[in-house]
C-alpha cells in the first residue's frame, strides 16, 4: 500500500513533467596479448564489448528524475574469462541488486542492469538525493585516493566502465562553502555501507577539501586540496583508512601537477604513495583490492594530450611502479570526433620494463616453467550519442 | 566681407580636418558593458566549421558581473550537462558523465572551448579588454557601411591576459564591436572576430553573430545569440557548483 502510495505521489508529480531521452551506444573489440605460457590455452585474446543504454530524464520544478538502464555483453574468443560486468572502477556491491542475465553461452554474455535511477529535489543552492548516481571525489585525474568509487581507471584492461553506487545524501553551499554528505547502501550491511561528509572551501586560486566519516567497515579521514601556481595547478588528495581486523590501517597519499604547456600541449604529472602497498612482486600476485586499486607501494604518471585538430586529440603517458624491479604501462591512444554524436577511441596499455616487476611479463613463475605477467591490449571504443 | 568669408572657410576647412575626439579606454568600457551588461542570461547555437566537417552545439550562458560566469552546453545529446563555472579568477569544469568537478588551470584559458575556434577564455571572460588593456584611438574606419573606430589595447603588465595586443573596431554612437583581431605576444595574427547581423535585446545593441576565425588553419566557429537578457536582477545561485552540476538546463 505505501509503494502504491509512493508510486502515485511520484507519477502524479511527474505527469506534466519535461523529459529528455538519449540513447548511448558502444561497440568496443579489444585484442589481448597474453604475456604467459602454460596456465592457460592460447596466447592471445579477441573480445567485442557491447553496450546498448537509454537514459531517461524528468523535471518538474525542483524535482528531477532520471532511470538508465543498460544492456553490456561481450562476446570472447576461446576460453570466455571477461565478463562485461568487470568494469575498470572497483565499487561497493550495490543494495539492489539489479543486474539479470539475459543470455550466457560458451564465449558470450549479455546482462541487463540499471546505471542510474534517482530523485533529486533542489531548492536554490540545496540539493537532496536519493537513489544511483555517480559519486565522485577528490581533484586527481588519474590516481583514485579518494575517488574509488567512479573513476575510470585508464591503467586497467578493458573498457572504462563504471558502476554507480546506491544511496542517498545531500549537497549545499553557502557563499564560498560547500558541504556535502551521502551515505551509501551496499550488498552487505557494514561491509559494502559508506557515510561521508565533505566539506569544500573555495578561494581566489585554491580550493581546499575535507573528507571523513565510515568507509567499507573502517573510519576514513582526508585532506585534498589545489593551489594554482604560475597558472598551473598542484594539488594533493590523501586518505587514512582505520584498522580493521587484519586489515592494517593505511595512508594514501597523491601528488598532482596539471599545466597547459601551449594552446595544444597538457601535461598532467601524478604520483601515488600507498603505506600498504607492496614493495616487491616477483612471483605474488599483488592482488588489488578495493582500497587499493594498484597493489604496489609507489607510482608515476606522467601524460601529455595533444589537440592534433579540433576533431582530434591524442594522448600518452606511461605508469611507472617503483617496487623493488621497476616496470612500466605505456599508455597511449587518442580521441576523434567522428561526427557530431559519434567518438571514436583507441587506447593501447603496454607494460615493459624489468620482466619480474609488477608489470613485467613474468611476474608470476612456477617450478614447472609456466610464467604470467600483465597482458598488453587495445581497444576501439565507437561511442554514439543521440 | 572677404576677411569674414576667408575666416569661415578656413574655420570650416580645419573642423572637417580636425579629428574628433574618441576617448579609448571609455569606448572599449562601453563596448564591454554593451556586450555583458550588469548581467546576461542568453541562449547561443555554435557552429564549428571544418573544411572536412560541421558540427554543432547549443548552449547556455550566465553571467554576473565581470566576475561569475556558468556555461552550460545543452546539445548535441553526446555532450548534454558539460559545463564551465568561472569564479573571478578560477574556473571549473563539469563533466556529467561521472558528476565530476574539476579546477582547471588558469594557463588552460588560452586552449579550445569544446574544440572550437573560440578559447575558454573568450567563453568564460575571465580577462577584461577595459581593465586588462591600455587604450589608444587610431582612425576611423568603415566597416561594412558603419562607420568604426579603431583602438589598439595592449596588456598592462602583470595583467592576467593571453594576448600580446588587441585591435577593436567598434561602432562610436551605440558601442557595439564589429570586429577584432587577435595578436600573439611576437605580433602574428592569431585570430579574427568579425561581428555581423547587429540585433537590439532589450537596452542592448550587439552584432548577434560572432565569427571566430583561426587565421592560420582558415577554420572558423560562428556563436549566434538567440535569446539574450541583459541587466536583470543578479541571481548569485546560478554561480555555484550545484548549479553547474544541475541536470536541468533551462535558461
Amino acid at each position: 500500500m505505501k509503494l502504491a502510495l509512493a508510486l502515485f505521489v511520484l507519477v502524479s508529480r511527474f505527469a506534466s513533467a519535461e523529459v529528455s531521452w538519449r540513447q548511448n551506444l558502444e561497440l568496443i573489440p579489444q585484442y589481448r596479448a597474453l604475456n604467459q605460457s602454460g596456465f592457460i590455452e592460447g596466447s592471445e585474446r579477441y573480445e567485442l564489448y557491447g553496450l546498448i543504454a537509454s537514459h531517461l530524464e524528468w523535471s518538474r520544478e525542483s524535482w528531477f528524475f532520471e532511470i538508465k538502464p543498460e544492456i553490456r555483453s561481450v562476446t570472447s574468443s576461446g576460453v570466455h574469462e571477461a565478463p562485461p560486468f568487470n568494469v575498470t572502477a572497483q565499487t561497493s556491491r550495490r543494495w539492489l541488486n539489479s543486474r539479470r542475465l539475459l543470455k550466457r553461452e560458451r564465449d558470450f554474455d549479455a546482462y541487463i542492469d540499471l546505471n542510474r535511477a534517482n530523485l533529486r529535489w533542489t531548492a536554490g543552492e540545496t540539493e537532496i538525493f536519493a537513489g544511483r548516481r555517480p559519486i565522485s571525489l577528490g581533484m586527481l585525474r588519474f590516481f583514485p585516493v579518494w575517488n574509488k568509487l567512479t573513476l575510470p581507471l585508464t591503467f586497467q584492461p578493458g573498457p572504462e566502465w563504471i558502476e554507480n553506487p546506491d544511496g542517498f545524501g545531500f549537497a549545499t553551499q553557502a557563499g564560498t562553502w560547500a558541504v556535502r554528505s551521502f551515505a551509501l547502501r551496499g550488498d552487505e550491511p557494514e561491509d559494502d555501507d559508506l557515510a561521508l561528509v565533505e566539506v569544500r572551501k573555495f578561494g581566489q586560486g585554491y580550493e581546499v577539501q575535507l573528507l571523513g566519516g565510515f568507509w567499507w567497515r573502517s573510519s576514513a579521514g582526508g585532506l585534498a586540496a589545489s593551489f594554482d601556481v604560475g597558472g598551473d595547478s598542484l594539488r594533493i588528495e590523501s586518505l587514512w583508512i582505520s584498522r580493521f581486523r587484519d586489515r592494517e590501517s593505511q595512508v594514501q597519499t597523491g601528488l598532482g601537477y596539471e599545466s597547459a604547456l601551449s594552446s595544444k600541449w597538457t601535461l598532467v604529472a601524478e604520483i601515488l604513495h600507498q603505506s600498504a602497498g607492496r614493495g616487491e612482486f616477483h612471483n605474488h600476485p599483488g592482488v588489488p583490492n578495493r582500497f587499493m586499486v594498484l597493489a604496489g607501494k609507489l607510482y608515476a604518471l606522467p601524460y601529455l594530450t595533444y589537440q592534433l585538430h579540433p576533431l582530434w586529440q591524442i594522448h600518452g603517458g606511461i605508469l611507472a611502479g617503483f617496487a623493488d624491479e621497476m616496470s612500466y604501462v605505456g599508455l597511449t591512444g587518442f580521441d576523434y570526433n567522428l561526427a557530431e554524436n559519434t567518438t571514436l577511441t583507441l587506447k593501447i596499455k603496454t607494460p615493459f620494463g624489468a620482466p619480474h616487476g609488477e608489470f613485467g611479463d613474468r611476474r608470476i613463475e612456477d617450478p614447472r616453467g609456466f610464467h604470467m605477467g600483465m597482458a598488453t591490449t587495445a581497444f576501439l571504443n565507437l561511442q554514439s550519442v543521440f | 566681407m572677404r576677411f569674414i568669408i576667408f575666416v569661415l572657410v578656413f574655420a570650416g576647412f580645419f573642423a572637417h580636418g580636425a579629428k574628433p575626439k574618441i576617448d579609448a579606454s571609455q569606448l572599449v568600457q562601453r563596448a564591454e558593458d554593451q556586450m555583458l551588461g550588469k548581467t546576461f542570461r542568453g541562449r547561443m547555437e555554435m557552429t564549428i566549421e571544418r573544411p572536412d566537417s560541421k558540427r554543432e552545439l547549443e548552449i547556455l550562458s550566465w553571467t554576473d558581473g565581470r566576475k561569475k560566469a556558468v556555461v552550460k552546453v545543452v546539445k548535441p545529446a553526446k555532450d548534454k550537462g558539460i559545463g564551465n563555472l568561472r569564479n573571478e579568477l578560477d574556473l571549473w569544469q563539469y563533466l556529467p558523465k561521472v558528476e565530476r568537478l574539476v579546477k582547471i588551470p588558469p594557463s588552460m584559458m588560452l586552449q579550445s572551448w569544446m574544440g572550437s575556434d573560440f578559447s575558454n577564455d573568450d567563453l568564460v571572460k575571465t580577462s577584461s579588454f577595459a581593465r586588462d588593456y591600455t587604450h589608444s584611438f587610431a582612425g576611423f574606419e568603415t566597416i561594412d557601411g558603419t562607420k568604426t573606430a579603431k583602438i589598439i589595447c595592449t596588456p598592462k603588465p602583470d595583467a592576467p591576459v593571453v594576448w600580446g595586443r588587441l585591435e577593436m573596431w567598434i561602432e562610436p554612437k551605440k558601442a557595439y564591436v564589429l570586429r577584432q583581431d587577435f595578436y600573439s605576444e611576437s605580433g602574428e595574427l592569431i585570430k579574427r572576430m568579425v561581428g555581423s547581423d547587429v540585433k537590439k535585446f532589450g537596452t542592448h545593441t550587439i552584432p548577434s553573430r560572432l565569427t571566430m576565425t583561426t587565421i592560420k588553419k582558415n577554420t572558423s566557429t560562428t556563436l549566434e545569440y538567440k535569446e539574450a537578457y541583459f541587466d536583470e536582477k543578479p541571481r548569485p545561485e546560478h554561480f555555484n557548483q550545484n548549479f553547474l552540476k544541475s541536470p536541468v538546463v533551462k535558461l
